[in-house]
């Protein structure tokens, strides 16, 4: 109890936290570009934020999952440019000599004379095409990151508004909504996520195929050759799937948050002032109410991943030749365990994106909690007491 | 307890709609197909199409959706009130009662739950407790990477990785087959509840049931293993949060032994670990797709997954609409259980 406190330990910023503080200090400049004179008014959040980065950087889970997630993110953005070999670079071409050779192979094909026409270099083997697996696994990336992005860009927004209006307005808008959201709830998530993703892509590929901006756009998202555009659509199926199981539990705790939030004297103050209500809703209770939803979107990122994953290897996402992590598993487990790299390296890359969402999220929820960071800030400030 | 009896109604009323509003959900998915389900059921392409006609007339596929709604749900209801299932929903493919189809599979399905929950419980409660005790220890620690690294474990990963460890070197377990006790055959048993792990021990049969116990242990240990870290997290939460309250202070003020003390805080910590341990038991019941499929297990889980790629609709609404009863069945029964340890959230 406060034993943290009253130790004499003292506490110097390290290099991770000069570099944080440095990061915050860029994005205020950033900020007070737009915005002059934010920085002024808004010290005291800017010191919290400088606080919940040093209690981050205290934190070697939260130091892991940093890493993993950058390296998937970037992985993710950058993967498909940088990889060997194209995911459709061997479907044509009739080389039996690169199916399924393990990993660190080289083959060498030759032509009828025996020269040598290609070297080709496989560091994490083949699949049944002799498609190179780093690269399958480099395309994957983008795939799930992707998936993950749209879900929570579009899903949380979608549960967050339903949960303000229901918390907040009360009476029949509430009855409706909140009944609606105790069915979807009363499904376990996966089956009704199955069910939508196996009947939305007969629905969903007309519309691709018909529109060449849509095929564009989506090509470019799922780093895909133009002529996959028709197998965009058991990918967005899952997309959208996900999405309508997604939103339900969300809407369920912002409305739990509103109900007690909109009891409080400043909602009061913001009606008798005469401010408008969506601003009230918008301005006032949501940032008093977003953090534990910001620790549960975190952890949430990795179960998007890792559904995204289960729907592939149930043979609902990605299709031939277009892949993701989820189905390079589902191809190549008939070839476990003698072909064991087709299961092994997709599923590790699948293991640590998801480790990589939990150990931040499990982080944050210390970092945002006042408690922790009130403890640092007085290891902090005696610091810098001693300093001078 | 006039309370606890005013709750179970006003609990029963509100169970009700959500189960007409999940058939409604459920019925409206499977009628988004614009593909010809009735040319998939009578065999594709070269189907003869008076069969085709006969189908569609048979499961009014040419009618509105309220009146295919209609005749559907009585297929169901009659399945369960018609003591011979007169006038039952039919599977398309394999012409069979759906519900016999997916009743015949459900066994399955609750061994492999029942074996994942012996390991929830036996791994999550204890890891739990010591993690609790041992606050901000090393072992505390290790408890909460367990826990996350259980929750980001892919089944389809963890699963092929534990079959080369335990079936292609150790041998430890079997993949092929669902041992059934000798009783079936013979007629001789008991009891007969259909599951044979239970009937396996009513008839005495420990051979049977050293079978059953090789092929579900593994399976049951990967879909259990990510479960168990989070109930560790949620046991060792809710056992600090009871330590740390006021009637805690006051017994130690009071000056009662550890023992009692541990006793009190124990029984407070309780509602939340036997809600999640419910909603856990729930989701297992409510299928375990990947699971199933990586140690091919026959369960319902895998028969909804390839009744979906079949487009077979009649049994996808079935094994749904049983999944999400049993969900929300498990659900009720949680909320019961803690109202009775717990009067205060009747109100």
């Amino acid at each position: 109890m406060g034993s943290s406190i009253a130790s004499k330990e003292t506490y110097e910023k390290k290099i991770l936290d000069r570099f944080s503080d440095k990061l915050v200090d860029s994005i205020t400049n950033l900020i007070d570009k737009v915005k002059p004179g934010w920085s002024e008014r808004n010290k005291s959040k800017i010191d919290e934020w400088k606080l919940m980065f040093y209690a981050f950087n205290r934190s070697p889970p939260g130091i892991i999952g940093a890493i993993l997630i950058i390296s998937f993110i970037l992985i993710g953005l950058f993967g498909p440019y940088v990889a060997p070999y194209s995911y459709r670079e061997f479907l044509y071409i009739e080389y039996p000599d690169t199916y399924l050779v393990p990993p660190g192979s080289t083959v060498t094909i030759t032509n009828k004379r025996g020269d040598i026409v290609k070297v080709f270099n496989f560091p994490l083997g083949t699949d049944k095409y002799g498609r190179d697996l780093l690269s399958l696994i480099l395309y994957g990336a983008r795939v799930s990151l992707i998936v993950s992005l749209i879900v929570i860009l579009l899903g949380v927004p979608v549960g967050i508004l339903l949960g303000l209006v229901a918390g907040y307005f009360g009476g029949k808008v509430d009855e409706v909504i909140m009944r609606i959201t105790d069915i979807f709830l009363a499904f376990p998530a996966l089956i009704l996520a199955i069910a939508f993703a196996s009947v939305l892509p007969e629905r969903i590929r007309p519309i691709i195929i018909q529109s060449g901006i849509l095929k564009q756009v989506f090509s470019v998202f799922f780093a895909a050759d133009v002529r996959d555009a028709a197998n965009f659509a058991p990918i967005l199926s899952v997309i959208l799937a996900i999405i309508l199981v997604w939103w339900p539990p969300y809407t369920r705790i912002i409305r739990g948050s509103v109900l007690s939030a909109k009891e409080n004297l400043y909602v009061e103050a913001a009606k008798a002032l005469g401010v408008s209500t969506w601003k009230i809703l918008f301005k006032h209770i949501l940032p008093n109410i977003i953090s534990p939803v910001l620790v549960l979107i975190t952890l949430d990122i990795g179960s998007v991943i890792l559904m995204e994953a289960s729907l592939s290897f149930l043979g609902l996402g990605a299709q031939d030749p277009m892949v993701d992590w989820g189905k390079i598993v589902y191809d190549g487990a008939q070839y476990f365990p003698d072909r064991w790299w087709l299961v092994i390296f997709p599923g590790l890359a699948t293991f640590l994106a998801v480790l990589g969402w939990n150990l931040i999220g499990d982080t944050l929820r210390d970092v945002l909690d006042p408690r922790t960071r009130r403890s640092i800030e007085f290891k902090v400030k005696r610091g810098k007491a001693e300093e001078k | 307890m006039a309370g606890l009896k005013e709750y179970l109604i006003r609990r029963l009323i509100t169970f009700i709609p959500t189960i007409i509003g999940v058939t409604i959900i459920v019925f409206l998915i499977a009628n988004v197909i614009p593909a010809d389900p009735a040319r998939a059921w009578a065999g594709g392409e070269r189907a003869r199409p008076e069969v085709i006609e006969r189908i569609r007339k048979m499961y009014h596929l040419d009618d509105p959706w309220y009146i295919q709604y209609i005749f559907v749900m009585k297929g169901i209801l009659n399945y369960f009130i018609n003591p011979n299932h007169e006038g039952a929903l039919i599977d398309p493919l394999t012409s069979r009662y759906v519900f016999d189809d997916i009743f015949l599979r459900f066994p399955t399905t609750l061994q492999l739950a029942i074996f994942a929950e012996i390991f929830i419980l036996s791994i999550g409660i204890p890891l739990g407790l010591i993690s609790a005790l041992k606050k901000d220890t090393l072992l505390d620690t290790f408890v909460r990477i367990f826990a996350l690294i259980g929750v980001s474990l892919p089944i389809f990963w963890i699963g092929y990785i534990f079959i080369w460890i335990f079936f292609t070197n150790l041998g430890w377990t079997t993949l092929a087959g669902v041992p059934v006790p000798k009783c079936y055959e013979t007629g001789t048993c008991p009891i007969t509840t259909h599951v044979p792990l239970f009937d396996a021990i009513f008839a005495g049969e420990f051979d049977t049931l050293m079978q059953i116990i090789k092929r579900f242990w593994l399976p049951g240990f990967t879909l259990g293993l990510g479960y168990a870290g989070v109930l560790a997290r949620i046991v060792r939460n809710s056992f600090l949060d009871a330590l740390n309250s006021d009637f805690i202070e006051f017994a130690k003020a009071k000056g009662l032994p550890k023992r009692w003390i541990w006793k009190h805080a124990l029984k407070n910590a309780m509602v939340p670990i036997i809600t999640v341990i419910g909603l856990q038991f729930g989701g297992l019941l409510g299928g375990a797709y990947i699971t199933e499929t990586v140690f091919g297990l026959p369960g319902v889980g895998r028969y909804a997954v390839q009744a979906i790629s079949n487009l077979d609709m009649p049994a996808v609404i079935g094994t749904t609409l049983l999944f999400s009863f049993l969900y929300v069945t498990v659900n009720l029964i949680v909320d019961i259980t803690y109202s009775i340890i717990d009067p205060r959230v009747r109100y």
